[in-house]
Formats: C-alpha cells, sequence, structure tokens
C-alpha cells in the first residue's frame, strides 16, 4: 500500500512529480498496491489484462483497451483548500465492468440505484406478486454480434409484455452474459409480477425467439 | 558536455533497479547524453562508471498522460514512448 506522505518525500528529493514516482514504482516493482486490498500476483493480472486488451483492440475498442491497461496506474492527489489541507489520493480508475478492480465498485453503484426502487416496491407490494428470477437463454450458435444482443433484448421484452398482456403493475429488468467461455448469450432477469408458469413462459419464449431454455 | 550546453535542459534521471522487491531503488542523478536527441544506451552508461545492473532511466519532456482518459493512441505506443526505458549494463 502507498504510503502517501513518504512517496511525496522521495518524489520532492529526487525532483520528480508522483506521478512519476508512481511510474516507476509501477516499472520496477510492478504495479503499486493502491489501497493495500490488490492481490498482488501481478504478473498472472497483468498478462491477463494484457490477452483482454488484445482482444478489445482486434474489436477495434483501442480507447478502451488503453483504459483497460492503464487502469490504477495514474492518479490525481487533491489538497483540500481549508485550514487543514487535507491531501487525498485518487487513483484514476478505468470504471470498466469487466475490470476487476473496478466491478466491485459498479456493483455498489447498481445497488444504490436500484436498492429504493426495490424497496419502494416491496413496500406496497400487490397480492400475489412477487420478486422472481427468470434466465432466458438463446442457441449458442458460436458468434455473437451486437446485432444478435439488440434482437435477444427485443424478444425478451416482446416475451414478458405477452405473457404479462393483462396485467398492470409489473416490471423486469434484467442483464445479458455469456458464457465464461463460449457465446452462450443468456439473460438473467429480476422479475416483479404474478405467478408465471415455466412451462407457458417456454412456449411463449420459443414462439417469439425461436429459442427454449427458460429457468425461473 | 559544457554547462553552457546543458543550461535550460533537464537532464536525464537514472535509478538502479533491485534485484529484489524488498530492496529500495536507487537515485543515481541526473545525466546529459551527448546530443539531446539520443537516448542513454548500455555503453554510456558505462562511460559514465555505472557498474553491472539493471537502470531505469527518465528521458526529459511532458508528461505523457495529461487527460484522465485519452483517446485512441494505442496503448503499445504509451509503453514504449521514450519517456521511460530500462538500460541493463553487463560486466
Amino acid at each position: 500500500m502507498i504510503n502517501v506522505g513518504l512517496a511525496e518525500e522521495q518524489a520532492a528529493l529526487w525532483g520528480v512529480p508522483l506521478r512519476d514516482w508512481m511510474e516507476l514504482n509501477n516499472r520496477v516493482y510492478g504495479k503499486e498496491d493502491v489501497f493495500g486490498d490488490f492481490d498482488l500476483d501481478i504478473e498472472a493480472n497483468e498478462k491477463w489484462r494484457g490477452e483482454v486488451a488484445d482482444v478489445l483492440i482486434e474489436n477495434k475498442l483501442v480507447p478502451r483497451a488503453n483504459r483497460f491497461l492503464q487502469c490504477s496506474r495514474y492518479a490525481h492527489t487533491y489538497q483540500c483548500k481549508g485550514p487543514q489541507k487535507h491531501k487525498l489520493f485518487s487513483p484514476i480508475y478505468c470504471d470498466l465492468r469487466f475490470c476487476p478492480q473496478c466491478a466491485p465498485r459498479q456493483f455498489a453503484r447498481l445497488v444504490k440505484k436500484y436498492e429504493p426502487i426495490l424497496k419502494s416496491v416491496e413496500s406496497s407490494a400487490k397480492p400475489g406478486f412477487r420478486f422472481r428470477e427468470i434466465t432466458l437463454t438463446s442457441r449458442n450458435v458460436g458468434s455473437l454480434s451486437p446485432l444478435q444482443v439488440n434482437e435477444f433484448n427485443l424478444e425478451i421484452k416482446k416475451t414478458l409484455k405477452f405473457s404479462m398482456r393483462k396485467v398492470t403493475g409489473w416490471g423486469a429488468i434484467w442483464c445479458d452474459e455469456v458464457g465464461f467461455d463460449n457465446t452462450n448469450l443468456h439473460a438473467h432477469i429480476i422479475f416483479y409480477g404474478p405467478y408465471i408458469s415455466q412451462k407457458e413462459l417456454a412456449r411463449t419464449w420459443k414462439k417469439i425467439s425461436g429459442h427454449q431454455v427458460v429457468w425461473i | 558536455m559544457t554547462e553552457d550546453s546543458q543550461r535550460g535542459r533537464e537532464g536525464y534521471k537514472i535509478w538502479r533497479n533491485p534485484s529484489t522487491r524488498t530492496e529500495p531503488i536507487v537515485y543515481m542523478g541526473e545525466f546529459y547524453p551527448p546530443s539531446p536527441e539520443l537516448f542513454f544506451v548500455a555503453a554510456e552508461l558505462v562511460a559514465l562508471g555505472f557498474g553491472p545492473g539493471v537502470y531505469t532511466v527518465r528521458a526529459p519532456g511532458p508528461e505523457p498522460r495529461p487527460e484522465p482518459r485519452p483517446e485512441p493512441g494505442p496503448n503499445r505506443l504509451i509503453s514504449q514512448a521514450p519517456k521511460w526505458h530500462t538500460v541493463q549494463v553487463f560486466k
């Protein structure tokens, strides 16, 4: 974990800005453990980061690859204007949701965003309504394009709307995922509404999307 | 290099890399290459009296990344930028 006071002293002694101090330490020792809670398996982590960046570059996502590679490598230092002159050290994160360092922060943001909605729904629950977890899966065809993902999301929307065509007060949010090492596109849905049978939902899903797998 | 020719120029800063993570980085000082366009190479470090080891050299110049999220520029260019380089001196 970085001791900012010592780092500043050493940087001043060497006549370099703190940013260069950090760059030098990164180059010599590997990535700094800024908050002391980072798994220091540097080589494996950096290798994996490089592999992900290569895939991003191959898919013409160069700025994103850049951000991902440089996550936490640089930082801003801030100083309060008040009498106590507090010093704050703020690493520059990539904020990409697949970054192991940034994903937990993104998760916390999502919880903060949706928690009030979920609490509000729970506090005025309709009879027979409850939260249900649904997974809708598409057939794995070995490739995946933005068009396929858009169509998949549209089919989910249609399926839920069709299933709830005479119901009011229902709602759903979902997140698309692919398999760990494949292109198996599926969606995890938090659904609020009445009971739907798996059989009925699977029939609707197949009719609308042509896919078969439904889990409730 | 004369003092006149060095005036107004920032030098190359050189650190000796430790062989293990527990050892400190040692600052060797600021040095000036024979020409502003040249980078330090191992032979020049030997000429300056540097012994065997691995050194990290920081070239003078602007900061590589003033913005938190710069636009494109392949990331490889950043890691290969001449601002920093590693020089190994053998016996």
